[in-house]
This record gives structure tokens, C-alpha cells and sequence, in this order.
């Protein structure tokens, strides 16, 4: 079978899994000995120190032959004669975690052990001591808990070695699915030298090869966080030089820190600004064949025991992978495309955040050497959760398949257009003259997005909302993306649809939106919020007939915030949830408190604005538990929802205010006239009441042409069985002039400001506010 | 009890009864007549997936073997609850080697409950107990393929979540033998999620459409989990080791979140086959597997065989298929009685260290 040769390299990973799956040393060290000896199918595996055998299988558990394991595992190609079976060719390793610690196994009849085997069984050791050191750091932190904060710090540190751990699982599986998928070694190597990187936190990795012409120099074969001058520079090194050089030549782990004052540092690193280095040999058949090496850039930099570990832990691997790897080189054909899925989005086919990450690095390194201009757009479409919850995904992946081609399609062929996940894009453009020319390229993406999408029989329009950052914007390179994506927000704040490009205020407006994000948080958990009532009059009499429910936020140092100040962050951050249901029964509340108090008239009714973030499953129940709470009866309460919550999604919010009028409460449409005024929902949503925008009523009593437009809704609504409510009524002459044309009823400051409740509880009495019949000169 | 005082009749300085049974009879009744015919003698068994003896194969029917003679001496351990601690369980029971002596020859025999866990560690708990010294043989109890309750017995106690032992020693040789049949299909596959014996992902894609669509499963194996249990019999899963590929039974599908559930654990990060067989390459194995355990009883005839056939490969033989397999088995005991049953999982280790197999059989040759 052609993977043979892979067995062991996944028998390490297997091994790594079941002595991390374990709960303390004791059985660790029992699994590793069964697992070692499993998984080179010997029937004897131990492990010993200087005291004796530490633990053992193979032997009648009262007839371990402590002497004997101590002499075979100290003695080279040594042989033990094992009860039962007959003499056991004997292979043993270091275990450096124990005074004087070998790891041994016995086998029978398999002959003698290939370079391979001991190879594996040296990874195991070194993968064993590496989990051993986990686990005590876990006993250590299950101590340190108890004493608490003091060591919140450390605590912080063991933490993150555990996960060291994890995570080093995770990059050698990733090895092994490349060695197993027979990719080309060129991307084993790549693999190797990030996955090092990933796990140590250093910019720098190198992975050295011997150079069989020139004995003792090395070949870097592969790198990762190198400039390009740098890896030119140490390309080949001589014997012995560097970290990587001495591990090669010393067959050993070296750690060199404070790197400028060593004596065999590389010059080119040392003038790179490198602080430390570490390197482990990597073997090929049992012999050094070359050198995995780290090196940071960071001041101070010291590696952990747990670092030293991982590197070597991740050298034996490479070493197994190498040994299939180099009969794999014959197998090149999966190289397109195991090359091509690691670096690219399946669905749509163009690069991935990896490959658009390596493009950026280096094309931000060239534009700051040659002073060439760069620029990132950050994309995100606009509503695109709402295409796919009410399209269906198979149709959201069709939209961005499609919307990827035309993106592709707006840019140069040198340019990269990546898809960094869900509905996000980004655009690298290299070497453009000036940031205009990023804002064109917006404009030409935006212009193509406009046109229709026709998709499964559908024709669909979806808008994008892009942000644009260039290179002299930034310093590092990790913050063009970053602040990219800060434009794309503020793109999608002003309106969406549209591009900006990314200036400094824009970092201190997005702390700003954190700062009031925390502090909405806690003003929800410590009850600052109230709701203040807005009486709704009938305009006929000027009766109170109900109120409209109105959040405040009661701020201890700013005092009182108005909504506009906190509920886009609410709706950003999905906080208007958890806000709107508490106004919602907050109000439902409140509102029959006084019916209870007032039993002699007749009772209001509550309207409530739903914001599109609440429009989602839930609310049906939210609002149904609020009325069951307060007992307040279903028809007294108005729910308001505005055109743009209804059009942005038709269908699924159609559904939704089915099932709220159901329960019996009434649906008033808010801000009628502001938006697209379709006639076409008017009828198919089961509304009882249109509100008319405050924008028609301020010249309704002094522009003829501003009465017309009033006069043609509260007609509309007349016609199709509506109550209207005026809203934002200022003065006498405004509220007469909408009497005659018999608009129902009216709210504003002519009759009263929004008030907090026990203001509007002193009204209660009188019932009546300011009836329209006399108009005051 | 009939099939228990005929076996009795049979052998001379009886020491021992081994009994199969149909779990389709009521299995307390049973144990008490087999232990009223014993007269005081231990005896073992366990219920199974069909039955196997010198006649053929069979269903709904009583094995029961007799072992003695002056060279002969057992000792007979069981546990309970063995899901708590599988290891433990597998310990606790081979202590039952240290109770006899050794007569030249030993072996630990295992029946376990195969659905209590993984039988991998009852295996290491065993070996932790007698080392490499005893070979470890067995196979895990059958509910003719229900997959929901087996039983072993020891004496009169029929319990489930159990692990049963007996420490054989004999001055004359037993030998092993094992051998499964099947070969892998396809590329290898990284088993890129697993935990215990559910397997997750392979490749990164859902493990049960990965594996139905790689063996293009028919529609109904698709929906419904008897369908798939019976498709999957001869469909297992292998997995790399040094000396080849290891077989595992996949017993169950998840249709909610795609995964695969095996008798034996799965290695999350390691490197996966399907595997397939015939009637050819699986009666193959049946003459390799006895031929092997003849070949250690050292050129004398064999006094008898037990024999530990995997369920599924019933399911690949059919019905006609497993009369040959019995056939050939009863020839090559050249006259010598055949005993055995078809299992949920095996055990023989005779070499290395791990001893639980999958699709497998193993024959004991008592010399």
C-alpha cells in the first residue's frame, strides 16, 4: 500500500491525542508506554529512571523484571528475554522529563528496528514529555485557582500553554492530512514553517536542509516571516552558524537568546533587529538532515520550557513527514490542486484570507521599498442575511458566487479580490498613483453591483457598502484590513450603499460606539433606562386616547441621552433585543397600571416602536409574555413598525406580523411618506393605523401643496379602513387644519412632550388636553 | 439440559463447560439447567448472533463444549458494570490467571459485552494483568444483530455490561489463529474529527456522507438505521498500523449529525480506509486463520476448536457461504468438535500488544 510509509507520522499524532486525553501524570505515562508499544506492535513497552520502572506493560504485573528493562534500556541494540514470548530485540530513547529517563520497547520476530521506528519512538518521548509538562501545569493551575487573583497573571501563562498544546495538535493534523493528500513538498514545507510560527508567536521561521554537495552548509528551503532581503541573505549559511546551523551541526536544540551578543549569530539577522533564536535538528532516515529554526524579533524574548518542547516536538514530526515526503515527490500531480483549495474560498473560487494575508505582507513590504502607492477595500453587502434567511442558502451562495465574478470583473488582473468569509470581500490594489483611484475603483464596484442579479428565476439587487484604506494610512500592515473594515462600517452607518475611505476620526468614533456599547450593557442590567409617554389625542375632542412609549436612558453622569444617541449602537450590537422587549413590557405594564387606577374611564391604549433588529424569531413570544405579564388586553396595544423594517424583508416579516395579530394587538406603519409609501404593502400587511410623518404636517396649515399631500394620506387610510395619527403636531393651526381633514388623531409638544409616568398619571384625571375648537391669535 | 449432559457424556475428567447460546431463549432458565447438568462444574458463555458447531452453522440454538482431562485446569473470574472502567473491568477479571498454575501452556479466554464500550481497554487492562506471557483470545457477546443487550454468563449469573474470564492451562499446546479477509477501496482518508469510537469527519466532510457516497450505499441505507447497520456488516472501516490495516465494524449512523459510530475506536488525526470483501477472500481467511492455530499444536491432532466468527463476515458469506466456512473449519479439525459463535468483536493477541479485532475470525485449537 503507498501510505505506508506515513504510519508512523500519524501514529505520533494518534499517540499525541491519547496521552493528552488523560487526566494526571501517572496515567499519562501508563497510556504512553501502552500506546508506544501499540503502535510499534512490540509486546513490551516501559518506561524507567534511575529509582527503577516508572511504569510497564508486557509482563505479569507481579514479575516486572526491574532489573533487566533498566539494562536493556541503558544498553544499545540490547535484547531482553520475555516470559512467554522469547528474546525481544530491544529499542530505546531518551526521556528527558525523568532523571535518567528512557522510554523503551520489546518486540519479537519483527527484526531489527528501521531508521523510521526509532525516529517514532524518539518523537513519542519528546511528544510525552511535552504532555507530561501539560498536565502539570494543569495540576498547577487547579492549585493556583485557589489562591485566586494574585496569580491571575500566571495563571493567564499556564493557560496559554495548555492551549499551546491543543493547538500544536491541531498543526501536526494539518501536516499530516498535507503528507497523506500527497501534496508537493514545497507546501509541506510552507505548512511546517507557519504552523511554527502559529505555535511560537515568532515572526521568523526557517527550515534548513544539508546540503549534500557542500557538507555542513545549509539550503533554506522553507520560511515564513522573512523579508525578502533577509531570506536572500542567509539563503545558504555555513557550518554551525546561527541557531539552525548549531542545531544541524550538534545534532541538539539550541537556544540562543540575546542574539546580537551571541557569537555565532548570522550577521544579516543580527542587523534584521532578530533578539532570539531557537533551532532543533530535523532527521531524515535517523541521520541530521537539517534544522527548524525560530527567531524573534521582540525585546527581551526568552523561550518557555513548553516552547522548547514544541519546537522539538514539531521537528520530530517533521522528520517522520520527510521520510514519506521524499518518496512522495514522485506524486506531484496533486499539487495544483491541494495548493489552489488551501489558499482559496471553495464557494466562490478566489483567494482566501491566508492567500489575501501573504499578498498583503508582501505587496505592503514592496509598496513601502519602491514607495508605491496600495490600497485595501473592505467589502460587505448590504442585507445580505436578509437575502439568505428568506431566499434560502443555496441562493445567498449563488448570490455571492455571482457577485464575486463581478467584482473580479472591476478590478486589474494584477489586482486580488478575496472573500474573507460570509458576505465580506476585499480588494488588494497594487501600485495605484494615487487614493483616488481606490475611490474609483469603489464607484466602478458599486455601479456593478446595481445592476440586477438573475438568479434561480429571480431578479435581485443587493448594495455594498465598501471601506477604503490605503498604505501611508498605516504603519502595519495588520492594520490596513482593520481599517478597511472601520471605513466599511462607517460606510454602512451613513447609509449604506455607498464608500469611504478611512481617516483617523474614525478610530475615536469606534471607541466612542464601544464606550456606549459597555455602557448601554450596564445601563440594562442597572435599570437607567425609562420609558416617558407622548399622550395621543383625539382630535375631535382632545380626548387621551393613549400614549406612545418612548425609551430614555437616564445616564448617571450625562443625564438624559436621547434614543438617537444609543439605539443604532443597540441595533448594531443586537443589545435592541433585549432593550426593546423590556420597553415593550415595561410599557404593557405601566399602561395597565393606570387602567387599574382609573377604572371610571376608558382605557388606553400603548403604541411601541419594534425596530428592524427585533424583527427576528422571538418576538412573537416577547411580545405575547408582556401582555400575559401586565394583563393588559391585546387590543391596547400598538405595535409601530417602520416602512423600512416591512420592505427590507417582505416575506419573513410578513410572517412575523401575522403572528403578532394574532394575538389581538393592533400594527400602526410609523413614519408613513418618509420611505418608499408602497401601496402594494399597505394592503398586504393587516395594519390598523397610519402615522404621518412629522415632515407633512409642518406646513400643513401654511402650504396649500404640504395640505394637499395630508389630505391624499389621511384619504389613502380612509380608504383602506386605516386610523391615521398626525405626529409631531406644534401648533393650534396644525391641529384644526388636520381635524378638517378628518385625520383621526394627533400627538405633539402643542399638546404634551413626551413625560415620565407619574407626569402622565396627573393627566389621568383630566382626560382632556387642549381640544382644537379655539385657536389662540 | 440436553446439549449440556450430552457434552458432559462426551468427555471424560470433564473440568469445564463453554456455552453459546441464541439470546432467543429465556437465558436464566438456561444458565439453571446447564448449571443442574454441570453437577458443581464452572462454566462460561455468553449469548450471540448465531451459533457455530461441528453441524454447521446455526440460529436459536445451544452450544455447549466440554474441556477437560488430567492436563487441564481452569480458573473462572467475571465483573460487572465494566462501562464504569473498561480497563479496570478487563483487569479485575484476568486476575483469574494468577489463581492457576501453569502447565505449560496457557490462555486468558475473554467474552465481553461489545456494546459496553471500548473493548481495546478491556484488552489493555487484561495484558496489564498477565502480560505477554498468556495469549488473550475471546469475542464480544451477540443479540443477533438487535444491538441492544448482550449477556455473558458465569454459572448462573446472566448479566450485560460484563466482562467474564477464564485462565486455561494445559500440558498440551493451544494455538491461535487470526485472520480477517478484507482489503481497502479507494484513497486513504484523514480521519479529521473523531472522539472514542464516533467518527465525525473524515476529510472534513461529514463522515457519513463521505462514506455512503464513497461506497455509493443504496437510497435506503441513507434514511434508516437498520438499512445502514445491515449495508455497513460488510463495509467496515480500516485503519493504518505498521503491519497493515487494522479493521473496524461500523455499527451505526447518525442521520442527525452525519457520524459514524464503530465497535472500536477511531483515531481522530489518523489515516482511514474503506474496506471491502467477498466470499473468496473471506473463506480465504477462514482456511488461513485455522491453518495458523494447527500450525502451533506442534504437528499433533487437535482435540478441538472454538471459534470466534465476526458477524458481519455472516453477512458477507450469506447463509450458503457460512456452511462452507463451518465446513471448512470442521475439515481442517479433522473430526475434532467445532464450538464457537458469531461475535460483536474479537479478541486474539498472540503477538504485539493490541488485541481487540474487528470483522475478524479467531480460532483456539485446544491440543
Amino acid at each position: 500500500m503507498e501510505s505506508d510509509t506515513s504510519w508512523s507520522a500519524h501514529q505520533l499524532t494518534e499517540f499525541l491525542a491519547a496521552v493528552s486525553s488523560v487526566a494526571d501524570a501517572p496515567a499519562a505515562l501508563r497510556a504512553a508506554v501502552e500506546r508506544a508499544a501499540e503502535a510499534l506492535e512490540a509486546e513490551v513497552g516501559a518506561l524507567v529512571d534511575v529509582n527503577g520502572v516508572v511504569s510497564s506493560v508486557g509482563f505479569a504485573r507481579d514479575r516486572v523484571p526491574d532489573a533487566e528493562l533498566r539494562a536493556a534500556a541503558a544498553a544499545r541494540d540490547s535484547y531482553l528475554d520475555v516470559p512467554g514470548v522469547g528474546r525481544c530485540d530491544v529499542l530505546s530513547v531518551a526521556f528527558e522529563e525523568l532523571d535518567g529517563g528512557r522510554l523503551l520497547v520489546a518486540r519479537s520476530g519483527s527484526g531489527p528496528y528501521g531508521p523510521e521506528e526509532r525516529n517514532l519512538l524518539r518523537g513519542l518521548a519528546r511528544v510525552l514529555s511535552l504532555s507530561l509538562r501539560g498536565l502539570r501545569v494543569l495540576a498547577e493551575e487547579r492549585r493556583l485557582r485557589v489562591e485566586s487573583e494574585r496569580q491571575a497573571e500566571q495563571n493567564a501563562r499556564l493557560f496559554s500553554s495548555l492551549q499551546e498544546r491543543q493547538e500544536l495538535l491541531v498543526q501536526l493534523a494539518l501536516i499530516q492530512r498535507l503528507i497523506s493528500t500527497r501534496a508537493p513538498i514545497d507546501e509541506i514545507h510552507a505548512a511546517i514553517a507557519r504552523g511554527v510560527a502559529e505555535l511560537t508567536g515568532d515572526q521568523m521561521v526557517g527550515l534548513r536542509w544539508l546540503n549534500p554537495d557542500r557538507p555542513g552548509w545549509l539550503e533554506m528551503i522553507a520560511s515564513t516571516g522573512l523579508t525578502p532581503e533577509l531570506r536572500d541573505a542567509t539563503r545558504h549559511s555555513g557550518p554551525g552558524a546561527g541557531a539552525g546551523g548549531r542545531a544541524a551541526a550538534e545534532d541538539r536544540l539550541v537556544v540562543i537568546e540575546d542574539y546580537s551578543e551571541a557569537s555565532d549569530a548570522l550577521e544579516p539577522m543580527v542587523a534584521d533587529g532578530v533578539t532570539a533564536a531557537m533551532a532543533a535538528p530535523v532527521h531524515e532516515n535517523g541521520r541530521v538532515a537539517g534544522s527548524l529554526a525560530v527567531a524573534s524579533r521582540e525585546p527581551g524574548r526568552r523561550y518557555t520550557p513548553v516552547e522548547c518542547d514544541i519546537l522539538t516536538a514539531f521537528a520530530e514530526h517533521v522528520s517522520l513527514a520527510m521520510t514519506d515526503a521524499s518518496t512522495a515527490r514522485a506524486l506531484r500531480d496533486a499539487l495544483d490542486s491541494a495548493r489552489h483549495d488551501a489558499m482559496h474560498d471553495r464557494l466562490t473560487g478566489l483567494p482566501n484570507r491566508a492567500l489575501l494575508n501573504d499578498r498583503l505582507t508582501a505587496a505592503f513590504h514592496r509598496a513601502v521599498r519602491q514607495q508605491a502607492g496600495l490600497a485595501v477595500l473592505f467589502l460587505d453587502l448590504d442585507g445580505f442575511k436578509l437575502v439568505n434567511d428568506s431566499l434560502g442558502h443555496a441562493f445567498g451562495d449563488q448570490l455571492l458566487t455571482a457577485v464575486a465574478a463581478r467584482l473580479t470583473s472591476c478590478v486589474r488582473l494584477v489586482d486580488t479580490t478575496a472573500r474573507l468569509g460570509g458576505d465580506e470581500f476585499a480588494i488588494l490594489l497594487e501600485d495605484i498613483k494615487d487614493p483616488c483611484e481606490a475611490d474609483r475603483v469603489g464607484d466602478k464596484i458599486l455601479a456593478a453591483l446595481r445592476e440586477p442579479f438573475a438568479l434561480a428565476g429571480q431578479q435581485i439587487t443587493i448594495s455594498a457598502s465598501i471601506g477604503v484604506a490605503v498604505h501611508s494610512h498605516v504603519e502595519e500592515v495588520d492594520d490596513l484590513l482593520r481599517y478597511a473594515d472601520l471605513a466599511m462600517y462607517e460606510a454602512k452607518a451613513a447609509g449604506k450603499g455607498r464608500h469611504r475611505r478611512f481617516e483617523q476620526v474614525m478610530h475615536s468614533r469606534s471607541l466612542a460606539r464601544l464606550d456606549i456599547e459597555t455602557a448601554l450593557r450596564r445601563a440594562l442590567d442597572e435599570h437607567q433606562l425609562v420609558v416617558h409617554y407622548q399622550p395621543i389625542v383625539e382630535l375631535k375632542g382632545g380626548a387621551l386616547v393613549g400614549t406612545e412609549a418612548l425609551v430614555r436612558w437616564q445616564h448617571p453622569q450625562r443625564g438624559l441621552v436621547p434614543p438617537v444617541d444609543f439605539i443604532g449602537v443597540a441595533e448594531s450590537t443586537g443589545l435592541i433585543v433585549p432593550l426593546g422587549a423590556w420597553v415593550l413590557a415595561e410599557a404593557c405594564r405601566q399602561t395597565q397600571a393606570w387602567a387599574d387606577d382609573h377604572p371610571e374611564g376608558p382605557p388606553l391604549s400603548v403604541s411601541v416602536n419594534l425596530s428592524a433588529g427585533q424583527f427576528q424569531p422571538g418576538l412573537v413570544e416577547t411580545v405575547a409574555g408582556a401582555l400575559a405579564d401586565s394583563g393588559l388586553p391585546p387590543h391596547q396595544l400598538v405595535l409601530e413598525i417602520t416602512e423600512s423594517t416591512v420592505m427590507a424583508n417582505t416575506q419573513a416579516a410578513l410572517h412575523l406580523v401575522h403572528r403578532l395579530k394574532e394575538l389581538g394587538v393592533r400594527l400602526a406603519i410609523d413614519d408613513f411618506g418618509t420611505g418608499h409609501s408602497s401601496l402594494a404593502y399597505l394592503r398586504r400587511f393587516p395594519l390598523d393605523i397610519l402615522k404621518i410623518d412629522k415632515s407633512f404636517i409642518d406646513g400643513v396649515a401654511s402650504d396649500l401643496k404640504e395640505a394637499a399631500f395630508a389630505h391624499a394620506i389621511i384619504k389613502l387610510a380612509r380608504t383602506l379602513g386605516l386610523g391615521t395619527v398626525a405626529e409631531g403636531i406644534e401648533d393650534a393651526a396644525q391641529a384644526v387644519k388636520l381635524r378638517s381633514l378628518r385625520c383621526d388623531f394627533g400627538q405633539g409638544y402643542y399638546f404634551a412632550r413626551p413625560m415620565a409616568a407619574e407626569q402622565l398619571a396627573e393627566l389621568l384625571g383630566r382626560r382632556t388636553l387642549r381640544p382644537p375648537q379655539s385657536r389662540s391669535a | 439440559m440436553l446439549a449440556a449432559t450430552e457434552a458432559l457424556d462426551a468427555g471424560e475428567g470433564a473440568k469445564f463447560l463453554l456455552v453459546f447460546s441464541s439470546p432467543s431463549y429465556d437465558l436464566q432458565e438456561l444458565t439453571a439447567g446447564v448449571a443442574a447438568a454441570a453437577d458443581g462444574l464452572p462454566f462460561v458463555g455468553c449469548s450471540t448472533s448465531g451459533e457455530i458447531s461441528t453441524s454447521g452453522p446455526g440460529d436459536n440454538t445451544v452450544i455447549v463444549l466440554c474441556l477437560g482431562g488430567p492436563g487441564f485446569e481452569v480458573a473462572v473470574a467475571s465483573t460487572t458494570d465494566a462501562s464504569d472502567d473498561l480497563r479496570r473491568a478487563g483487569a479485575r477479571a484476568a486476575e483469574c490467571m494468577e489463581r492457576v498454575g501453569d502447565k505449560g501452556h496457557r490462555v486468558l479466554l475473554l467474552l465481553t459485552d461489545g456494546l459496553a464500550g471500548d473493548q481495546q481497554e478491556i484488552v489493555r487492562g487484561a495484558y496489564g494483568v498477565v502480560g505477554a506471557e498468556v495469549p488473550l483470545v475471546g469475542g464480544c457477546a451477540g443479540d443477533n444483530l438487535e444491538m441492544k443487550r448482550t449477556f455473558v454468563f458465569h454459572g448462573e449469573h446472566v448479566m450485560d455490561n460484563a466482562v467474564v474470564a477464564v485462565a486455561l492451562t494445559s500440558d498440551a499446546s493451544l494455538g491461535i489463529g487470526v485472520s480477517h479477509g478484507w482489503r481497502p477501496v479507494g484513497s486513504p482518508m484523514l480521519v479529521s474529527h473523531s472522539s472514542g469510537t464516533r467518527v465525525l469527519s473524515l476529510d472534513d466532510e461529514p463522515a457519513l456522507d463521505v462514506y455512503l457516497r464513497v461506497l455509493n450505499a443504496p437510497a435506503e441505507a441513507h434514511t434508516d438505521q437498520a438499512a445502514f447497520t445491515h449495508f455497513a456488516q460488510t463495509h467496515p472501516l480500516g485503519i493504518s498500523r505498521r503491519s497493515g490495516e487494522e479493521v473496524r465494524f461500523v455499527a451505526d449512523a447518525d442521520f442527525a449529525d452525519r457520524s459514524l459510530g464503530c465497535i472500536a475506536p477511531v483515531p481522530q488525526g489518523g489515516l482511514a480506509w474503506i474496506m471491502e470483501g467477498d466470499i473468496q477472500s473471506v473463506l480465504a481467511a477462514t482456511d488461513e486463520a485455522c491453518a495458523s492455530a494447527l500450525a502451533q499444536l506442534a504437528g499433533l491432532p487437535p482435540l478441538g476448536f472454538v471459534a470466534f466468527d465476526c458477524i458481519a463476515r455472516r453477512g458477507v458469506l450469506g447463509s450458503e457461504g457460512i456452511k462452507r466456512e463451518v465446513d471448512r473449519i470442521s475439515q481442517q479439525a479433522g473430526g475434532a468438535p467445532v464450538a464457537g459463535f458469531y461475535t460483536y468483536g474479537e479478541i486474539a493477541r498472540t503477538r504485539g500488544t493490541a488485541g481487540f479485532h474487528n470483522q475478524t475470525l479467531v480460532v483456539l485449537a485446544l491440543g
